[in-house]
């Protein structure tokens, strides 16, 4: 079991999240809707592993990532995206990112990224 | 600059395309199926589907996303935008049933996730990342969501080109309208042969 930060500006899509992870026996370590909050709830929780969109409304997924990336070195991130132009995840691996979660996403889906990025 | 008719032919064509992974992201992500009933490419302005968007007064779901260069605007009508969600929620009926603006919310993320495969699709043919806005998602008519979304475009005469693009889901009696507004230095980018346009 791993506790896991949501960072997504859609509660929708937070909720989902949730509750496949919850299903597959993980814990919610927080949520958070912007990047002040992710940082905020990261340094609190310590979690084991984020979930971080891409597109968030005010804050880039890119700039967030960095962040959390400053803030630990060791932050696993793992990219929410419905992106499916080649190059960004390439950036985003380069950046730091331990895998991606492509939407619309499934159980086995969310299940499967989430072990290769504890991993990681 | 216009576009000539070959333009307009491979434009259409690659847009079609692009509807048909819409439409495919759609069945996967409400778990019914969904198909491309219409693709209408008019030049210059909204054209006839304006004209008939008149004729509805009654409230639609209505998202943008912008890119450099162009957006999008997709559409639900009431009806269509509760069963779509209720679809595409399906397995969090519990966690969502209080949300506030739940269709709304919903319908945000769900264009999020159709429009990108179209938008990949158009980046790769065009030869450059397409970066697209986060939803941002409202409630009105047809008529005023679609005047409102043009008016940004006619101030600037900058729109070159409008596709309308129709999808259905029989099984959910619903429709889906997306609306694709190209500018003209985006459309004069894309006419040019790659090695001129990089």
């Amino acid at each position: 079991m791993a506790r896991i930060l949501l960072v997504d500006d859609s509660e929708i899509t937070r909720a989902m999240i949730a509750e496949f992870l919850q299903m597959s026996g993980h814990q919610i370590a927080g949520e958070a809707g912007t990047m002040a909050q992710a940082l905020a709830a990261y340094e609190a929780n310590k979690p084991d592993l984020v979930t971080l969109d891409l597109s968030m409304g005010e804050d880039d997924g890119f700039t967030v990532l960095r962040a959390l990336r400053e803030a630990d070195p060791k932050a696993r991130v793992l990219i929410v995206s419905a992106n499916t132009q080649a190059d960004v995840y390439d950036e985003l691996l380069k950046e730091g990112a331990v895998g991606f979660i492509v939407k619309p996403f499934t159980l086995a889906d969310i299940s499967v990224a989430v072990a290769k990025g504890l991993k990681a | 600059m216009s576009l000539d008719a070959a333009g307009r032919r491979v434009l259409s064509e690659l847009v079609a395309a692009g509807a048909k992974l819409c439409a495919d992201k759609l069945t996967g992500a409400t778990h019914d199926r969904w198909h491309v009933e219409e693709v209408t490419l008019s030049i210059d302005e909204a054209g006839p589907f304006a004209e008939a968007f008149n004729s509805v007064v009654h409230d639609h779901y209505g998202t943008e996303l912008v890119f450099p260069g162009g957006g999008f605007l997709v559409l639900f009508s009431g009806k269509s935008g509760y069963l779509v969600t209720n679809a595409f929620t399906r397995e969090i009926q519990d966690r969502v049933e209080g949300l506030n603006q739940r269709e709304a919310n919903a319908l945000g993320e769900l264009c999020n996730i159709l429009l990108n495969p179209m938008v990949g699709h158009l980046a790769q043919a065009w030869g450059f990342r397409l970066v697209v806005s986060a939803p941002r998602t409202r409630i009105s008519s047809r008529r005023e969501l679609l005047t409102e979304s043009l008016a940004s475009y006619k101030e600037s005469d900058a729109l070159a080109a409008t596709f309308f693009i129709r999808l259905r889901c029989e099984s959910l009696f619903s429709d889906c309208h997306i609306l694709l507004f190209l500018e003209r230095p985006l459309v004069e980018a894309i006419s040019r042969p790659r090695s001129a346009a990089s």
